[in-house]
């Protein structure tokens, strides 16, 4: 544990980050009321009612299905279940729909981890790290990781709404979408930390994944852009196909290639549940940190749910002294994706709570269950409703905490799973990943997409190339490219001018160009073993 | 090396038919997975065609039959069999296709509504939904068009503005709004501007006079928060600066309140919906109005838009613009479905939106409930195709993005 201290340099996002921190304690404390507390407790009793703990029970069980079955998506099963709260109170309905969608950030990191196939589209980071854990024998470990690490980020993340209350308002309401495109930005300049090594390849790999985002009707005049004349390619490539195909079909040729199960070698103790346990306090800021991560990037509206595990798997890459384990098995590659997952599903309701401006698909389908509950997300649920919000809170933490608890009973199965022959385990993998890319948008055509990714992917596997900044690139391209479009139609240039956008701009010039002096300064100091790994650079 | 081949061998023989395997069993299992199927299907025609080129000779329905077979078969006045009505549904399943992905407002009718259709049509079928998203709806209303087969199990909704689409010669229309099957449509919608309170903007005149640009918020083009600024614009003279590509009108309204843009125009029955607060508080003032049914009982002293239009194309253009609202979220079936089926479809559709127990659900989905039955559809969608092609090339060039 000391080594590990010992060892980090303190790099920008951890000052960012204890800045943030202070300013927020004092904005808190100012304006924190007697009302915040009383209604924090009436919110705990009320979920353990009998009829909202039921629900909520119903809830984590189906959510528990949705999230091991990979790609079928808590949007989809929020959709078709939201008919069943016609009939129930507020905060059963809440109860049930939330703790739904908390269960399935946890368990969808559990697929990723296992099978090397991301059980959601917010869980496919943790297959980067998390499945080279699982084929060396540690998936246990890993699942022990994921779950501590799951269970930190969710209370954090829910306790992030409680702390955001007092300024959610100016807070989100300074944000608008010159700002959004410099955080999109920023996001996209994390290319070079999650590329393994292989700075040239990986930012190639990201400016693919910005091509693919290209694809689609072009939103402002409607030219059709890469459509070959389809119909299905006017919304854009699914996220879906693409991540399922990419990262699980070279797992199961390799599988199929070797001829024997999923973890090579059997390891003792150390691949235990208990090891990740320990992890997740061994490195211990490194998870509050991605939790926070997870919580800020949830809480702004226009990120999305997919792009806070691949900050955070960033960040966890950036600021470990030796880059070149990630992408080959790093426990903090798992923690920092399993935690951000988890927490931003506390920081998206805010500004769904708040304004009823839904940070992502799912969180608009929740906006649909407010509507049908007779309640209008505003300021009124921060005053008159604060008991339901706070009961949001305990709901995300209570479930969290029942799922990871279940789960720690028969995880050590779980891990067993590894053990089977491959054989075995490629036919209903490959239906499941099917499934899976269906169920998105019914369309067949998707099944083509996740092969020819899959082809992508194994190629990219077999040449050495990083996957996670061409799904980056995907995620974010688009995001970047609507932005863009939105400051300079209403702004023109001048949109480069206004304050924050100048404050992230310097950020991403930093984000860039320091880890480029920092090896010049390494190599001058130590001229060893790590000029080879920075020679390659370009 | 010799053992890794024959390892290699053996596993490849395992994994090329799980992949030919998966796919075709996720093919046949996932329209399964909707809740609630009882019988499947008995047709054998795949369930979702693939919207790719080389599906099109698959479409056996394709050539419909001529528009003017199409009346007869909605007169509810012509005694249907119901014997042999009741005999066909029963036990059977119908499929509502939906053109947007779960959880949209499109969604929200078909899933309310598959839950109470079901017993309003002799046989009690059971009603699924199936989403097949893509295009603005586009997609399924080729779909519907084009591959479905006619035997009056399937039909679906899809934006009404697709019927512009038709009108505009937009490409990638595949079908004709006058043959389709029209089992109903849900409401009137109406379309209304609002503008922040402290641009200094009470009235449409004040936009007329004013001298710097109205900054509205847009979705993106095909959509009212679009369109009917651009058509305004064109037809009016209005200063409009349309600032497109957000997300969803939820985003736009938080760029109201940020100050990016000055207000937006979408539908009054949304406004009221998600924007109540902003009424209440007097922070925004309703500019002007639009719909093919004259002024909103809730905004009678709000003008409508064609008031301004500077000449008589003008005035004919925003009036096509607007005529599909009068059938807002429509229910097709494909053309040539079998008339006695179409009327009992028809009829099932007006009698569950009178059912206390659907409206009682719509309340609660804030849905509004203003149906109008299908020969009523049929009859909008022939007035906004009949639209001279003067009018129809004036919408074409104001609805051109810049």
């Amino acid at each position: 544990m000391q080594k590990v201290f010992a060892r980090r340099r303190p790099s920008m996002s951890t000052l960012m980050f204890i800045g943030f921190g202070i300013a927020a304690a004092i904005a808190w404390v100012n304006s924190a009321d007697a009302n915040l507390i009383e209604s924090f407790g009436k919110g705990f009793l009320a979920i353990f009612e009998p009829r909202p703990f039921l629900l909520m029970m119903v809830g984590i069980i189906i959510g528990f299905m949705v999230g091991i079955l990979p790609g079928l998506g808590g949007a989809v099963t929020m959709a078709i279940m939201l008919p069943f709260t016609f009939d129930m109170k507020p905060v059963e309905a809440f109860a049930f729909l939330l703790g739904m969608l908390s269960v399935t950030a946890t368990t969808g990191d559990i697929t990723s981890v296992l099978f090397g196939v991301p059980g959601e589209v917010i869980s496919a980071a943790l297959v980067v790290d998390g499945h080279p854990m699982a084929k060396k024998g540690q998936a246990g470990r890993a699942l022990g990781a994921v779950l501590m690490s799951s269970l930190v980020g969710a209370v954090i993340g829910a306790f992030a709404i409680v702390l955001a209350i007092p300024f959610v308002r100016p807070l989100v309401l300074s944000f608008g979408s010159p700002e959004f495109f410099m955080l999109s930005i920023l996001g996209i300049t994390f290319v070079a930390s999650i590329s393994s090594g292989n700075v040239l390849k990986g930012i190639i790999a990201g400016g693919l994944g910005l091509m693919l985002a290209m694809i689609g009707m072009d939103p402002q005049s409607g030219i059709q852009r890469y459509t070959f004349g389809m119909l299905h390619f006017w919304d854009g490539i699914g996220l879906v196909p693409v991540a399922v195909g990419l990262f699980a079909f070279p797992e199961m040729f390799d599988l199929a290639v070797k001829g024997t199960s999923i973890a090579g070698e059997r390891v003792g103790k150390i691949g235990g549940v208990m090891e990740g346990v320990k992890d997740t306090f061994r490195y211990w800021w490194l998870t509050v940190r991605c939790s926070l991560l997870g919580a800020f990037t949830g809480m702004i509206p226009g990120l999305g749910g997919s792009v806070a595990q691949w900050i955070a798997y960033a960040h966890a890459a950036q600021s470990s002294p030796d880059k070149e384990r990630f992408g080959k098995g790093a426990i903090e590659g798992v923690l920092g994706p399993g935690a951000a997952n988890n927490s931003k599903e506390g920081g998206n309701l805010i500004p769904t709570v708040a304004f009823g401006v839904p940070t992502s698909i799912t969180m608009a389908i929740l906006l649909g269950a407010f509507l049908i509950q007779g309640l209008v997300p505003g300021p009124s649920m921060l005053t008159k409703n604060l008991p339901l919000t706070m009961s949001f809170v305990w709901v995300i933490v209570v479930s969290n905490v029942i799922t990871v608890a279940l789960c720690f009973i028969f995880i050590n199965q779980l891990a067993k799973i590894t053990y089977i022959r491959g054989g075995l385990l490629i036919p209903p993998i490959i239906l499941l990943v099917y499934v899976g890319s269906f169920a998105e948008k019914n369309a067949l055509l998707d099944l083509i997409t996740t092969l020819f990714f899959g082809l992508v992917g194994l190629a990219m596997v077999y040449l050495d190339w990083p996957r996670p900044p061409l799904v980056l690139g995907l995620v974010l391209g688009s995001l970047a490219e609507n932005y863009l479009f939105l400051s300079y139609a209403r702004y023109s240039l001048d949109f480069l001018t206004r304050p924050i956008v100048v404050i992230l701009i310097l950020i991403c010039l930093t984000a860039v160009f320091f880890p480029l002096v920092e090896s010049q300064i390494r190599r001058r100091l130590a001229p060893t073993a790590e000029v080879e790994v920075f020679a390659s650079e370009p | 090396m010799n053992v890794r081949l024959r390892a290699l061998g053996r596993n490849l023989c395992l994994l090329f038919p799980g992949l030919v395997a998966g796919a075709f069993a996720a093919a046949a299992c996932a329209p399964a997975a909707q809740p609630g199927p009882t019988t499947p299907p008995a047709r054998p025609a795949p369930t979702v065609a693939s919207a790719g080129p080389e599906a099109k000779p698959a479409a056996t329905a394709a050539p419909a039959k001529p528009a003017a077979t199409q009346p007869p078969a909605a007169r509810p006045a012509e005694k249907p069999d119901l014997k042999a009505i009741e005999e066909f549904y029963q036990g059977k399943t119908i499929r509502i296709i939906v053109g947007y992905s779960a959880g949209g407002g499109f969604d929200t009718y078909a899933r309310t509504l598959a839950r109470h259709l079901g017993s309003h049509l002799p046989g009690n079928p059971t009603a699924v939904v199936e989403n097949v998203p893509g295009a603005g709806s586009l997609k399924a209303a080729n779909q519907l068009f084009k591959l479905t087969k006619p035997d009056g199990l399937t039909f679906g909704t899809f934006n009404e503005f697709q019927l512009l689409s038709q009108l505009t010669g937009q490409q990638g229309v595949e079908f004709d709004a006058r043959q389709f099957s029209w089992v109903g449509s849900s409401y009137t919608s109406h379309v209304a501007c609002v503008a922040r309170k402290d641009t200094g903007l009470a009235t449409f005149q004040d936009l007329l006079k004013a001298s710097q640009p109205f900054v509205v918020g847009g979705t993106a083009p095909g959509s009212e928060t679009d369109d009917f600024p651009r058509v305004l614009r064109a037809t009016t003279g209005a200063k409009l600066k349309l600032v497109s590509g957000y997300e969803g009108t939820s985003k736009i309204r938080l760029a109201v309140e940020s100050r990016e843009v000055d207000g937006a125009c979408w539908s009054w029955q949304s406004i009221k919906s998600t924007a109540q607060q902003w009424l209440d508080e007097k922070y925004v003032n309703v500019l002007v109005q639009q719909s093919r049914e004259g002024r909103h009982p809730d905004l009678k002293e709000i003008p409508v838009a064609e008031e301004f239009a500077r000449d008589d194309a003008g005035r004919q253009a925003l009036r096509a613009w607007a005529a599909p609202q009068a059938m807002s979220k429509p229910f097709a079936a494909p053309p040539g479905v079998p008339a006695e089926r179409l009327a009992a479809l028809q009829q099932a559709f007006m009698a569950t939106f009178k059912d206390p127990a659907f409206l009682d659900d719509a309340r609660k989905a804030n849905l509004d409930v203003e149906p109008k039955a299908g020969p009523q559809v049929l009859e909008v969608a022939r007035e906004v195709l009949s639209a001279p092609p003067g009018v129809a090339r004036k919408l074409a060039e104001a609805l051109k993005a810049e």
